[in-house]
């Protein structure tokens, strides 16, 4: 009998320990946007993305403050705050959406995997659907996600002085275990 | 020197001067955080609670980009190849805290803090992220830098 309690005890402690490890986040993934402007390029980075990936499920979710976007020129920094993004007024960008494969990806075996994702993204307080490709690198126990997609600005109501299609890069590595 | 030729001669060097601010207000880099005076100062749990309390007041008494002096624990380190350090300021019984992204010119100094110690960092807010995802919510400074040496 005691013998059953201690197995008991030992396994659901196990299954606690892999229900923990189901979700992986940061607060430090980087996002950056390149774009094109009538004399200038436009390039702007943001390290303070925080991101969260469930692995059971695949849902994945992402958030950004705008204002933590950083330039090189300060007048395209408040250009980019105060005419473009409205940033007091619309102060986040959020994804939230799913890994469409996430069934083949081994998040217990290292390796780097094709992935994709689909899901909501919200820019400027407008909301639409997108699709994107990356690779979900596991390795050690973490995870890294990237993935480099197009936007179209005017679908999110920007009206800014440049071409249209502005590139995302997403860059998040060492999304560890969400205890 | 007659006088039509003077007043073409002034017209050149007002529009040359107005170019060349213009050249330069256009190329302009952002301020240095060492170079922006501030008298906000404030430790990293009352910043917090003011923000989770009411975003919309702490936002109007901290607005973005402003800079700030923040004080306290360090919880937490972050070293990413891409980002460089981060300090996560706060109580250690939260998972809330105050997120600080350190500035390019100060990664050599940062290396020498370690969890556990008090510091005081000055940086430009970015602005409040609130705890949607579930991983607590963060206060953001960016381009932070040292203002005190650290003690445990």
């Amino acid at each position: 009998m005691q013998k059953l309690i201690v197995l008991l005890l030992v396994f659901s402690s196990f299954i606690s320990t892999v229900k923990a490890q189901d979700k992986f986040f940061t607060k430090t993934g980087k996002i950056t946007f390149d774009g094109k402007a009538t004399f200038d390029k436009i390039h702007a980075e943001n390290k303070t993305v925080a991101a969260v990936l469930d692995t059971k499920t695949g849902a994945l979710s992402f958030s950004v403050l705008i204002k933590g976007f950083e330039f090189k020129k300060a007048l395209m920094q408040t250009h980019f705050n105060e005419k473009y993004m409205e940033s007091d007024k619309f102060p986040k960008s959020d994804f939230k959406g799913t890994v469409t494969n996430n069934a083949s990806i081994k998040y217990t075996t290292d390796g780097v995997y094709d992935a994709t994702v689909k899901g909501k993204l919200t820019i400027h307080g407008e909301t639409k659907d997108v699709e994107a490709k990356g690779k979900i690198t596991v390795k050690g126990g973490k995870i890294n996600m990237n993935s480099v997609f197009t936007i179209n600005i005017p679908d999110y109501k920007i009206s800014a002085q440049m071409k249209d299609q502005v590139t995302i890069t997403i860059d998040c590595s060492n999304l560890e275990p969400l205890k | 020197m007659n006088r039509k030729t003077l007043i073409v001669l002034v017209i050149l060097v007002l529009l040359g001067a107005g170019g060349w601010y213009g050249y330069t207000k256009f190329n302009e880099k952002p301020k240095e955080t060492a170079d922006i005076k501030t008298s906000l100062e404030i430790n990293a749990t009352d910043l917090i609670k003011k923000f989770e309390t009411n975003a919309d007041s702490a936002r109007a008494e901290f607005p973005g980009e402003k800079a700030i002096v923040v004080t306290g624990i360090v919880k937490e380190i972050k070293k990413d190849s891409l980002t460089g350090y981060t300090f996560m300021l706060g109580d250690t019984a939260s998972q809330s805290s105050v997120q600080c992204s350190i500035d390019n010119s100060q990664q050599e100094a940062a290396a020498k803090i370690s969890t556990g110690s008090m510091i005081s960092l000055k940086g430009l807010i970015a602005g409040f992220q609130p705890d949607d995802l579930g991983i607590g919510s963060s206060v953001i400074l960016n381009k932070c830098i040292l203002e005190v040496k650290s003690e445990k």
